[in-house]
């Protein structure tokens, strides 16, 4: 029985009994908190006396809890097979790690329990990477692709990571899967591979929740899947399939981010100081190619906890002679008033216009509004996305909490253990990590695609304008 | 390529009512006429060459309310040229492709010619009766919307704004439809705003984002408006969507617009070089933040739609 389909038939349990899941997380809080005290005791008895009051609502609590700590019992008998996996050291991200053993020596993953209820419907992160803790039984899914399996793990480890990066090597991983394939007899392409893509999209969704970037490639794979001319041969079929996949990330990445660049160079003048935040592909071609132009301007990159993507980013700008500047968002605010430009990397624009970015955007782009800086968004149009998300917490992605937690390398002095180092046994402590949030559009000024510089109001015409196009 | 602009020239001087943007149409659809290439490959060089050699005459000689609007008709009449040659199925006869094109270059010429008239049957409507109007600038779209509105029986006041001497113009315009009027200077806009009801400017060209630029003093005019809620309306025809996408009042200068006088500059007892521009700026830059509606040919739109018809056009 799997982790998950056992701590499903957990809360289905505990739903008959009557009580929510609300209940349960509260319950399992409660039951945290017992175990911690009681492992303080000669700290907590130290404390002042309770006042009467104090002391009633704690046995009430006590009482409430001893009641629900016998259903919540069975769902931790059933939900301990989930973190008793050995996690090998050897495939953890590759964000160093300097005191891994004091950092959580029970479960590496998040516990699903312990989050606010604000953001306990997102995934909680897993640090199993593997693919037998991956839910993955070799035994019934055999018919996944060594590939797509390779390309999943990746996902999962954060080796592979940002938006189009992750989308060029599913697809890649596709085309092997595809030229790998054999037709049973009696069976057309179309309607056969549609159904063996399918759970190796499903697996590659389980290691990682997919991108927009990702979610917009399947959509045109199945597409081209599904509409095979039925008299065509196996070979032909599939060589039909490759030619789409490699048009598709060639159209769509290599060509779109040459007349990015192309266009988002009108927009790079002499004197310019630039900020940026993070690190995304198109943002750092853009820079690279204002310089080889001769354009004299300056960088401000900005770099944030826990990922620290602006630390890559500004070596290799500065490596390339670029001026740069390199900034914590804590200090944002003094350098606003210097800049003259801010341009953004994106995961995905959604079509109400919003901007779908790593973590800490919004922040950089309403600094950049309130002091009336032009923002640019740099973004592919196989970024955009129909869909529309009016906040950050509907529909995001929790992070390796633990990641919080490592000692940053300052000071000289490597692997500073943290103070939080020992959050797990904290009931009163949890850590989130979120990857991404959103920035209103009206934060921004203009979008630089391939389509040219058009205001994020445009996202949705661009959007019909291309399914035009692929489907006539 | 002086011929090109010789002929422009002449074709504008022939009508003074007729907008810059329509003659520079006529004269494109003349070297469409003239034209001895026989391969739309050169059919279309050729037409570019004749544009770009406008465009340059023009930053050199005018400002960005000649300048946008025949700068965004030719490329847009090239595009649509371009269309329609490439349409055309493989073996048909040049000289065939050619009339075809010339007859489709003067409809299109037509159509230029038509649209103020059709942006003010849609704008007239919101000059309510009994309203007090501001207009800033000279243009042709906004005295339309307002003799079609007067015409219509609406009765309303206008404050015009002396704008470096266009006020005087259209205050004379409108006496002579019947409009009663209040000539003011352009620093008195905040002291009257309070008695405004709504509005109406015209556009040299309006910008990729639905932005406008504008006779200057636009800008801080419809701050002002903005301040007061008071509804901002643009009277302009599509052909002055360009794709220009200023982010800053500089940025509009740099793309050949907004030209600086540089006289004032002799007459600063202290002048501060770092402060470009030197003296007076002829437009500015206003963002669709301050823009409630446009008329239009193609209708009523908000700002955010002139993207929407660009990205249709050049797509």
């Amino acid at each position: 029985m799997s982790a998950e389909a056992s701590a499903a038939g957990a809360a289905d349990a505990a739903q008959e009994q009557g009580m929510t899941e609300e209940q349960l997380r509260k319950a399992e809080k409660e039951r945290r908190r017992r175990e911690f005290e009681a492992k303080n005791k000669d700290k907590l008895t130290s404390k002042p006396k309770l006042s009467k009051k104090e002391r009633r609502e704690k046995q009430e609590r006590e009482k409430a809890a001893k009641q629900q700590a016998a259903t919540a019992g069975k769902g931790k008998a059933g939900g301990a097979g989930k973190n008793a996996g050995p996690v090998s050291s050897q495939s953890r991200p590759p964000v160093p790690r300097p005191n891994a053993s004091d950092v959580g020596k029970a479960d590496v993953g998040a516990n699903p329990q312990k989050l606010s209820s604000a953001f306990a419907h997102l995934a909680p992160f897993r640090a199993e990477t593997n693919s037998a803790t991956m839910g993955l039984d070799l035994g019934e899914h055999n018919n996944v692709h060594p590939a797509v399996i390779a390309v999943g793990l990746k996902f999962a480890n954060g080796e592979l990571r940002g938006a189009n990066t992750r989308m060029a090597s599913m697809m890649q991983a596709f085309k092997e899967t595809i030229a790998d394939y054999e037709r049973p007899e009696n069976a057309s392409v179309a309607r056969d591979l549609t159904g063996r893509l399918d759970p190796m999209i499903q697996f590659l969704n389980k290691c990682r929740p997919p991108s927009i970037s990702m979610n917009n490639a399947i959509k045109h794979l199945l597409n081209g899947v599904s509409t095979l001319p039925p008299e065509l041969s196996e070979s032909e079929a599939k060589e039909q399939l490759l030619g789409l996949i490699d048009s598709y990330v060639h159209t769509n990445v290599t060509l779109a981010q040459e007349e990015l660049v192309r266009v988002g160079l009108t927009k790079i003048s002499k004197g310019d100081v630039v900020l940026t935040f993070s690190q995304t592909g198109a943002v750092e071609k853009l820079l690279l190619a204002a310089h080889e132009r001769g354009t004299p301007f300056e960088v401000v990159v900005v770099s944030c906890r826990p990922e620290h993507d602006g630390e890559d980013l500004v070596k290799r700008l500065a490596s390339a002679g670029i001026s740069c500047v390199f900034i914590e968002l804590s200090s944002l605010s003094y350098m606003m008033g210097s800049v003259t430009k801010v341009i953004l990397g994106a995961a995905a624009m959604l079509s109400n216009g919003t901007l779908l970015g790593p973590a800490g955007t919004a922040l950089v782009a309403m600094m950049a509004k309130s002091m009336h800086k032009p923002v640019l968004v740099c973004c592919e149009s196989h970024k955009f996305s129909e869909r529309v998300q009016l906040d950050s917490i509907t529909h995001n992605e929790l992070g390796n909490p633990d990641a919080l937690v490592l000692a940053d390398d300052w000071d000289g002095v490597e692997g500073r253990p943290s103070n939080l180092a020992g959050w797990h046994e904290d009931p009163n402590l949890e850590l989130l990590n979120l990857r991404y949030d959103l920035t209103p559009q009206a934060h921004i000024s203009a979008l630089i695609t391939e389509f040219g510089l058009v205001p994020v109001t445009s996202v949705p015409v661009i959007v019909r304008e291309k399914e035009e196009v692929v489907v006539p | 390529m002086t011929d090109v602009v010789a002929a422009f020239e002449q074709t504008r001087g022939e009508d003074a009512e007729e907008s810059d943007a329509v003659a520079a149409i006529r004269t494109l659809v003349g070297v469409l006429r003239a034209t001895q290439t026989s391969t739309i490959v050169g059919l279309s060089d050729e037409l570019r060459g004749a544009a770009e050699a406008l465009r340059e005459s023009l930053r050199e000689t005018s400002g960005m309310r000649v300048f946008v609007p025949v700068n965004a008709a030719c490329e847009v009449f090239i595009n649509y040229v371009t269309r329609i040659a490439t349409d055309f199925p493989v073996g048909v006869a040049f000289d065939q492709v050619k009339t075809v094109l010339v007859q489709r270059g003067e409809i299109f010429a037509e159509r230029l010619v038509k649209s103020r008239d059709r942006l003010a049957s849609f704008g007239w409507k919101f000059v309510q009766d009994g309203s007090v109007i501001m207009v800033h600038g000279f243009s042709r779209a906004v005295l339309e919307v307002l003799r079609r509105a007067a015409a219509q029986g609406r009765n309303f006041d206008v404050i015009v704004t002396a704008a470096g001497g266009d006020g005087s113009k259209v205050a004379d315009r409108l006496a002579h439809f019947g409009v009663p009027t209040l000539l003011v200077a352009d620093a008195a806009i905040g002291y009257f705003m309070e008695r405004v009801d709504t509005v109406i400017l015209g556009a040299e060209g309006l910008t990729e984002n639905g932005g406008l630029i504008n006779h200057v003093g636009t800008l801080p005019l419809a701050i002002v408006a903005r301040a007061h809620n008071k509804p901002v309306y643009v009277a302009a025809e599509s052909f002055k969507f360009s794709r220009l996408f200023p982010l800053t009042q500089k940025e509009l200068s740099e793309a050949g617009g907004g030209r600086v006088d540089k006289r004032d500059a002799e007459e600063t007892p202290s002048p501060a070089p770092k402060l470009e521009p030197l003296g007076s700026v002829t437009s500015d830059y206003t963002a669709p933040e301050y823009i409630t509606l446009m008329f239009t040919d193609l209708g009523v739109l908000t700002p955010s739609a002139v993207s929407d018809e660009l990205i249709k056009l050049y797509q």
